[in-house]
Formats: C-alpha cells, sequence, structure tokens
C-alpha cells in the first residue's frame, strides 16, 4: 500500500510533526559543512608591501628589523578571531540541523514501534487463522512435528 | 515447515483475546472446514466456474431483456440494458449466497445461515417465477391503452389472452436456462465456500501489508538513525576544520613576517642587518605562538671549521 506511507506522513505533520522521510529520502538530508571566508592572503601581502615601501632605507637596523611582527600578530589574532565568529554562527544552524535529526530519529522510534507492534497482532492472527486452517491448536501451528 | 513466529502464543489462543473472537465462530468449525491441504490454493477446477458463470451471465442478459422489454417498452434502450444487468446481477448473486449458505449450513455453521440460505433460495425462486410469468403471459405486439412500466396497474393492461403454444417453449426454454444458471452460481458457491479459508488468506495478506510497513518504518528509522550520526560527525568535522583554519592562518602569518623581513634586508643592503633579521636552525618558538623569535647571536659559525 504505496498510498499509506504519504497519508500517514501528511498526519503525522498535521499534528505539528515532522514529515516521515524514508529510505533513499533519509540518506539525502542535507550536510553543510564548515566553510570559513577564505583569507585575501594577496591583500595582507601587498599591505607588507606598502608599509616597507614606505621605510627610509636605512631606517632598519639589526635591532629593529622586526617591527612589523607585532603588526602581524594582531592580523593573526583578528584572522583567527573571525574564524570564530564564522565558526559561531555555523553552530546555531548546526545545532538546528542536530537537533532537527534528534526529533526525526523519535518520530520514526514512535512509528516503528507501532509497526512492529501491528506487525507482531498480525503475526498471532496469522498463527490463529493457520490454526483454524488446519484444525490444530496455535500451539503447535508451524513446529516441526516430533518424531 | 519453519519454526512459528516468535510473537505467537505459546498457550492456546483460544482462551483470551483475539483468539477467543476468531473462535467463536466460522472456528467453532474448524474440523470440518480445516484441511491444510487447501492453504495450497483453489483447485483449477474452481477457477474454471468463472468463465462458465460469465457466459451463463451473459445468456441470462439475452433471456432477461426480452422480459424487460415487454414491460418497459417506452423506456430507453440505457434504461432497459440498465434494469436486464442489475436483474441478472442480483438472480446470480442470490444464488451464489444460498450456495454458500447451504455449504455452511451443511458443515453445522450457526449464525443463521440457515435462513439465510432459505431466503435467498426463495427470492431466486421468485424473481424466477415472475420472469417466467411475464414471458408466459405479456403480448411483445403494442396494446392499447398499455403502460409498459412496473407501476401495479401497468402489468394487467399489457396482457392479454395469451396464446400458450406460441409462447410457452419460449418461455420454458427461458425458465431452463434460468434454472440452469441459477445452480451453476448455487454449486460454485457450495463447491467453492471456505470461511476459514478465506479467513486465513485474508490474515496472510494482512500479515504481508504489515510485514512491508515494518520493513519501511525500520528502513525509516534507520535512515534516521544515519543522518543523526551524520550531523554529529559533521559537527566534530567542523570543530576540526576550524582548528585547522586557525593554525594555517597563524603559519600564514609567520610566513609574512619572513616576507616582511625579506622585504626590510632587500631595502637596507647591509649584510649585517639581514643577518640578523632571519633565523638559523636552533632557534626556538616564542612563547605566543610565533616561530622565529631572535636569540643571542651565536659566536659559533654555522660553517663548518671556520670561527667568527
Amino acid at each position: 500500500m504505496a498510498w499509506w506511507r504519504p497519508r500517514r506522513d501528511r498526519r503525522v505533520a498535521a499534528l505539528g510533526g515532522l514529515p516521515v522521510r524514508t529510505g533513499r529520502r533519509a540518506a539525502e538530508h542535507e550536510i553543510v559543512p564548515f566553510t570559513p571566508a577564505p583569507l585575501d592572503e594577496a591583500a595582507a601581502r601587498r599591505e607588507i608591501e606598502h608599509i616597507v615601501a614606505g621605510l627610509a632605507p636605512h631606517a632598519v637596523d639589526e635591532a629593529t628589523g622586526h617591527i612589523l611582527d607585532g603588526l602581524i600578530d594582531r592580523w593573526a589574532d583578528r584572522w583567527a578571531g573571525d574564524v570564530d565568529l564564522q565558526f559561531a554562527a555555523y553552530q546555531a544552524g548546526a545545532a538546528y540541523r542536530a537537533d532537527g535529526a534528534a526529533a526525526s530519529l523519535a518520530q520514526h522510534h514512535v512509528l516503528r514501534g507501532h509497526d512492529q507492534r501491528r506487525l507482531a497482532q498480525s503475526e498471532f492472527v496469522l498463527a490463529a487463522a493457520l490454526a483454524d486452517a488446519t484444525g490444530r491448536a496455535p500451539s503447535t501451528v508451524g513446529r516441526r512435528e516430533s518424531a | 515447515m519453519t519454526d512459528a513466529p516468535s510473537t505467537a502464543p505459546q498457550n492456546d489462543s483460544r482462551t483470551a483475546g483475539h483468539g477467543a473472537d476468531l473462535t467463536d465462530g466460522a472456528a467453532a468449525d474448524a474440523g470440518v472446514y480445516g484441511n491444510a491441504v487447501l492453504l495450497a490454493g483453489r483447485s483449477r477446477g474452481a477457477y474454471l466456474q468463472l468463465p462458465v458463470l460469465l457466459l451463463a451471465a451473459s445468456a441470462d442478459v439475452g433471456a432477461f431483456l426480452q422480459v424487460i422489454e415487454l414491460v418497459m417498452r417506452r423506456q430507453s434502450q440505457r434504461v432497459v440494458l440498465m434494469v436486464v444487468v442489475g436483474f441478472t446481477a442480483t438472480v446470480l448473486c442470490l444464488a451464489h449466497l444460498a450456495g454458500s449458505f447451504l455449504r455452511g449450513r451443511a458443515v453445522g455453521e450457526r449464525s443463521g445461515r440457515h435462513l439465510a440460505a432459505w431466503t435467498c433460495l426463495a427470492v431466486w425462486v421468485g424473481l424466477g417465477l415472475v420472469a417466467f410469468w411475464v414471458r408466459l403471459v405479456v403480448h411483445s405486439e403494442p396494446l392499447t391503452g398499455a403502460v409498459p412500466n412496473f407501476s401495479a396497474d401497468a402489468l394487467p393492461a399489457t396482457a392479454a389472452e395469451p396464446d400458450l403454444s406460441s409462447v410457452l417453449p419460449s418461455a420454458a426454454l427461458f425458465l431452463a436456462l434460468y434454472l440452469a444458471t441459477g445452480v451453476v452460481a448455487a454449486v460454485g458457491g457450495y463447491l467453492t465456500s471456505n470461511p476459514v479459508r478465506a479467513a486465513y488468506v485474508r490474515a496472510l495478506r494482512a500479515y504481508r501489508r504489515a510485514t512491508e510497513q515494518a520493513a519501511a518504518s525500520a528502513g525509516a528509522y534507520t535512515g534516521a538513525a544515519a543522518y543523526q550520526r551524520m550531523q554529529l560527525v559533521a559537527g566534530q568535522n567542523a570543530a576540526t576544520a576550524r582548528d585547522v583554519e586557525q593554525q594555517r592562518r597563524r603559519a600564514f602569518a609567520e610566513d609574512l613576517k619572513q616576507y616582511a623581513r625579506v622585504l626590510v634586508a632587500q631595502r637596507a643592503q647591509d649584510p649585517a642587518v639581514t643577518d640578523a633579521l632571519f633565523d638559523r636552525p636552533g632557534d626556538r618558538p616564542s612563547a605566543n605562538g610565533s616561530r622565529f623569535t631572535r636569540q643571542a647571536p651565536t659566536t659559533t659559525s654555522p660553517i663548518p671549521g671556520a670561527s667568527s
């Protein structure tokens, strides 16, 4: 009864549940990787070149040759902070998707339990019907005949 | 035979629940109906009655058409055909049900099948007699003042003095055909009726549907669980990607420092400055993550065998 599942989907969704996705559709859920915005390394190099070009030819000696290290360290801190900010923004969506996955799993758990109980009941009914059709008690239906 | 389903009751199910309901009616006659061979399906002869019944029904349609046209001469052909088809289905169904109920009666079933069987037979015989009487006494020629419908005063108006020698053979043939098709339907119903087997087929069909549904929901549940695991792994991968990106940016910052030193050295055009700016093997990384921290100049020349 292929039409049954869409109907149940609609009923569950109408009650506030999630649309039930099955089989391949469930495996095609969206997985969003964390992709931070790329760093403009060329612009950073150009900035360094611009700064160094502004220095006088003999303005740097052995003791002051690392005058840009502090500046570049601040840049690195800012770049790392940018990554943290982007990751925090990503985590909001990731947490939403993870909670949605947990909710979908819980819903499927309930539906699966219902279907398994229904299967157990139908097995019981089938055993009783088989017993009636063969004229034997249900407890002996399907059992191997003892020698 | 295979092992019984794990959920099948281990005790006698006729003592409680659905089992008790099942055994109240048809199951009580399982000793008569019950035959494991019947589970293999009906014989081919049982299916042979279907085309025979269809042919008999077509013959009935032809016979009933003549009868109905006698009393519905002013109705459209479509209405006449609808009445004929409905009449045919009704009498065949009555005969079939009578056969089924008589079979149940023969095997000792309760639940009013006796009364139902005789009721069906009585109605079937009555319909046949009425049709036979109409075929016998109603002329096909239009009569003055005739009102060809089912109204109570219509039939006496259309009736005329019948010439029995001319209409009796055709009416008798109609009656014989009616009886023959009815007997075919009744015997078919009698021989093929087995409520216990029908219940087993229904249970088997329900079990197949429940199995398919349970399989589908199990697959959906596993898919949902896989999706949740994928989300967890994606979260872990995202944290790793964040760490890697930060390390990559720190490394780029160190490269940028080296690049700045190269530019400074190029502008200074002084070997002493150049030597002081760049690192040599043995330089230790700084505590703040900088890989290249100047140390005090060593007194050992990097060139083996040379002194500074």
